[in-house]
């Protein structure tokens, strides 16, 4: 099996530019978050595409800790996500907008 | 040159230092009156017991610093050495500050033990004390230094506490405002000498007073090095701005007016007697006013060289006398008489200075220590006794209440006045002769107008016995007004601000303020004696009680103020002395050109002449005064001719206005605290600008951060893109 | 052959899921597609010969981040998303970013284009074995996992204190304020 860079990196750039552009255009926390993790899954291909391209394990021992990171990024996230919306009554983040000025 | 040296020299100065320490720190925890007083008196005692051991010589291992001709050292420290600057805190005794520490040392100890009983009650006790002491040293320093520069720390020493203790009623509004007066103007001196300081140092590359080696290193005397080096200035207007000896002699007059209290600077000098009545003895009449005079004898050999200054110090000094005396004349405040009587004093011995009979300056500064200190003390018993009320016109007929005041005053008026036996007859004669025959012995030859100083002098002589003997008779003859409502009573002199009672009789005061007195009388009586000038000693009935040659304060001073004549008569024959050198051997004590029959004659008939005037003023003023006591005098006499409203309104209110208006509110205000707010302004209005771009809203947040991840990633594509080509 | 044909197949589901995500207003409907895309990326790591972590992340990512994802849209129980009433300058430049986004790919796909490839890749050599990434877990690398159990730690905690729970008289009161707001909004 070959591997052809190119075209996963290729694959990899356009999953993160949908999941910036879905970071910005999301009003919803949840769907934000969401967009992060794609994006964050992007890079994982990529890595994964390098290691095997080089033949190095180590871009597969960094996407072992990406994911690590993520799931922690996750549970904290949607912590935050719950309480605010104890407050608000409402996941909407430009209501999050106390700090404004 | 072999010289003396003697570490005791440092104990004489270092001694009230401590004391003040003590005081401060001890004294102050305590609070015990008597610790305090016994501290501080002690500690000039000490003073006072060297110095005499090292004038003298008993005790030390060399001979008394009086008789000897080198001055005694004391190499304390190297204060600075840069170039070929150097400063020493060295201490020296020599003939001069020899004489001026006994007096001064033994008048301030019987000024501190008055004091322990003046102050009696006093809540800062210790911290007078500690001031007294501090001014001790202070003094000491000034008249043992042996160069200008510890010698004008020493003049600035004195200056603060002249400050310190003039503002010691620190509640008193006059207090506190005519210590900065007295300060201020003393400044306005100190400037003069500073200059005058630099100007010696860069015409003659020393400032000490003294020939001596430090350290293997020579150094030169200011004065061995003028005489020697520098020649004579000419007696013209010009040589005052010429930059030479005549300008140095100019700016330290300018001093010793601040210190001295002499015309243009002299108004601080009443204003202070709003202090206690013993700092205006001790400060204000027997040592830190003579300061100027010591500063002045001691650069005589500048003086001699620079005529013009000569000239000036003398009229400035006559008109002063003139002047203060006038005012006092009018004065109803006993303090403010003597104050004023201090003035004219002082005015007398810078004339003396100015015709070049410095011998007779200083022996006059000595005998008015003892008089003016004794009259001060009685007046401040005088106040004790009356329960603090100043004014005369409220006294009366105290000589049966206050017998042992009485008594001593009595000396101290006739001392005063000129009658002879008393001390102020010969300081005072000597200097009226000198003036008169001023052509003699002025170092440039004919004095210019010395007949009008000498009138002058001689009027001043009759107002001084007037105003004197208008103070006894108010105080002490007549009926008792204790109880008396004046037009003008604010009651502002009166500490315990509340009248007396009705069946108010004054009492003597205790034993430790009337022996001190007793003391001071004896002194004024005697005190004069040791300087008996030879036309008097030489007369045939006096001769056998005193001698021929009786003059020994003379003696002892004459190395220190050669007047260059004698030099030169000694091997030459010059114009001046010649004729006058009578004497063929040049016996060293005897006064050059002082002997001839005619100098004697009119020496003897100028002493009748002064005595025959004080006696006449004492009779007028007793005739004036005996029956009328609130005799009134010219308005403007007792308005201080109103000089203090002339300085007010040019000098001061202008200043104050600029001060306030234009370099407060419009620069300080305006300027610096305009840039200062402007800028935290600034600061404020940028960051509100910069403010908008926080929106709150995450996603512009995300946007932004997209948009640098962007131009990040753009950036290494870029050259990415060149390294492929 | 095969694999290339894998390949397009799986790129084109992960991009099809991926803007399914983007469009898709119910968050649900948004979760379901990021599953989608878990799963075919997932995938295209077994073409990349990387089991370990194709597994892992179907585990972890489809299995559980997922799940908590879900579990609280529906503890929420989110409305769907409401149209953009505010900062509609954002889509404009959400798009524009999203196209230099994309350009700056195709560039970065030509750049690996034209690098020769100085290494030689050998296709049975593979470093995706379990046996492999274990070994460099816990030799090599064993620093890293230690200090990414301590971040764990602290996930837990910080995921703990963050959902403590109010004083309820306070929750009450800004519960009643943000209702009165959006009854008055609506």
């Amino acid at each position: 099996m070959e591997s052809n860079l190119a075209n996963y990196l290729a694959l990899s750039g356009v999953l993160f530019a949908i999941g910036a552009v879905g970071v910005i255009y999301k009003r919803n926390a949840i769907g934000m978050f969401m967009c992060i993790e794609l994006m964050l899954n992007a890079v994982n291909l990529s890595l994964v595409a390098f290691s095997r391209h080089y033949g190095d394990v180590t871009g597969q021992l960094f996407v072992f800790m990406v994911m690590s990171v993520a799931a922690a990024e996750a549970a904290v996230g949607l912590g935050i996500i719950i309480a605010f919306f104890r407050n608000k009554v409402s996941v909407d983040v430009d209501d999050a907008s106390i700090l404004k000025n | 040159m072999e010289m003396t040296e003697n570490n005791l020299l440092s104990l004489i100065v270092f001694a009230p230092l401590v004391g003040a320490v003590i005081n401060w720190i001890v004294g102050g925890k305590l609070k015990n009156e008597l610790f305090s007083g016994v501290v501080a008196s002690v500690a000039v005692a000490v003073s006072c017991v060297i110095a005499f051991m090292i004038a003298f010589g008993f005790g030390i291992a060399h001979e008394g610093a009086l008789f000897i001709d080198k001055p005694v050292l004391d190499h304390v420290a190297t204060w600075m050495q840069v170039g070929g600057f150097r400063a020493d805190f060295g201490l020296g005794m020599d003939r001069l500050s020899g004489i001026y520490v006994c007096f001064i040392t033994f008048v301030g100890l019987l000024i501190h033990i008055f004091a322990t009983g003046y102050m009696h009650g006093d809540k800062g006790f210790y911290r007078f004390f500690a001031y007294l002491n501090l001014f001790m040293f202070s003094m000491l320093t000034l008249i043992l230094a042996d160069n200008y520069l510890l010698m004008f720390v020493g003049w600035e020493g004195v200056g603060l506490c002249s400050y310190l203790l003039i503002g010691y009623f620190i509640q008193k509004d006059e207090a506190r405002k005519a210590a900065k007066k007295a300060f201020v103007m003393n400044r306005i001196g100190d400037w003069g000498v500073l200059m005058a300081i630099f100007l010696t140092y860069s015409l003659t590359g020393t400032i000490s007073f003294f020939d001596k080696v430090v350290d293997g290193e020579k150094i030169t005397s200011v004065f061995t090095y003028v005489t020697s080096n520098l020649s004579a200035e000419p007696m013209t207007a010009a040589a005052i701005l010429g930059g030479g000896l005549t300008t140095i002699g100019v700016l330290l007059f300018i001093g010793a007016c601040g210190k001295s209290a002499q015309i243009p600077l002299f108004t601080w000098l009443p204003d202070a007697m709003a202090g206690p009545t013993p700092v205006s003895a001790l400060i204000h009449a027997a040592t830190m006013v003579t300061a100027g005079v010591y500063l002045v004898v001691r650069s005589n050999s500048i003086y001699q060289m620079a005529p013009t200054a000569m000239v000036i110090i003398a009229v400035i000094g006559a008109s002063t006398a003139i002047f203060a005396a006038s005012i006092g004349l009018a004065q109803n405040d006993i303090k403010k008489v003597l104050a004023y009587s201090t003035v004219s004093q002082l005015g007398y011995m810078f004339l003396a200075c100015g015709v070049g009979a410095f011998v007779a300056a200083i022996f006059h500064v000595m005998t008015h220590a003892f008089f003016k200190a004794l009259l001060f003390l009685g007046s401040g018993s005088v106040i004790h006794g009356m329960h603090h009320e100043q004014d005369m016109r409220k006294m009366g007929n105290l000589r049966k209440y206050m017998p042992i005041t009485f008594a001593t005053m009595v000396t101290g008026w006739l001392a005063i006045s000129g009658i002879p036996i008393f001390a102020g007859f010969f300081s005072k004669d000597e200097i009226l002769y000198r003036t008169f025959a001023a052509d003699k012995y002025f170092p440039a030859g004919e004095f210019p107008g010395n007949e009008i100083l000498w009138v002058v002098g001689i009027i001043t002589a009759v107002m001084t016995a007037i105003y004197m003997t208008r103070m006894m008779v108010m105080t002490f003859w007549g009926e008792e007004r204790f109880h008396t409502k004046l037009d003008d009573d604010h009651g502002h002199h009166n500490d315990e601000h509340h009248p007396l009672p009705a069946d108010f009789k004054p009492h003597e005061s205790p034993a430790v303020m009337t022996i001190p007195l007793i003391v001071l009388a004896v002194l004024s009586t005697i005190g004069g004696l040791v300087g008996i000038p030879y036309a008097l000693s030489s007369l045939p009935g006096v001769e056998s009680i005193v001698g021929k040659d009786a003059n020994h304060f003379e003696q002892v001073l004459e190395p220190i103020v050669k007047l260059k004549n004698e030099a030169a008569a000694d091997s030459t024959e010059h114009a001046i002395g010649s004729e006058h050198s009578a004497v063929a051997e040049s016996a060293p004590e005897e006064n050059h050109g002082g002997h001839s029959p005619e100098a004697i004659a009119k020496e003897r008939f100028l002493a009748a002449l002064s005595v025959g005037l004080a006696a006449f003023g004492i009779i007028v003023g007793w005739i004036l005064f005996r029956k009328k006591p609130l005799r009134k005098l010219p308005r403007i006499l007792e308005e201080k001719w109103r000089i203090d409203e002339i300085y007010n309104g040019l000098i001061v209110d202008p200043l104050t206005r600029l001060s306030r208006q234009s370099l407060w509110k419009g620069f300080d205000l305006g300027f610096i605290d305009g840039i200062v707010n402007g800028a935290g302004e600034a600061v404020v209005s940028i960051g509100g600008v910069v403010r908008r771009i926080q929106g709150g809203f995450v996603r512009a947040y995300a946007a932004v951060i997209l948009i640098g991840a962007v131009v990040v990633i753009g950036y290494f594509i870029y050259y990415g893109l060149k390294l492929i080509g | 052959m095969v694999t290339s044909a894998l390949f397009f197949l799986f790129a084109g589901l992960a991009i099809a899921c991926a803007l399914s995500l983007v469009y898709h207003r119910n968050p649900l409907y948004s979760a379901i597609s990021l599953i989608g895309v878990f799963i075919s990326l997932a995938c295209l790591y077994l073409l990349l010969a990387a089991p370990f972590i194709a597994v892992v992340q179907v585990l972890v990512y489809a299995g559980a981040i997922m799940v908590l994802v879900i579990f609280v849209i529906m503890l929420l129980n989110l409305d769907e998303d409401k149209p953009i009433l505010r900062l509609k300058y954002l889509a404009a430049a959400g798009i524009g970013l999203g196209l230099v986004l994309l350009v700056q790919t195709l560039f970065v796909f030509y750049a690996v284009l034209k690098t020769p490839n100085s290494v030689a890749v050998d296709p049975d050599k593979t470093v995706g074995k379990t046996l492999e990434i274990g070994k460099a877990m816990y030799t090599e690398y064993l620093l890293p996992v230690e200090i990414v159990g301590i971040l764990l730690l602290m996930a837990v905690i910080g995921g703990v204190l963050l959902v403590r729970k109010m004083n309820p008289v306070e929750a009450e009161k800004v519960v009643e304020g943000e209702m009165e707001k959006r009854h008055l909004a609506d």
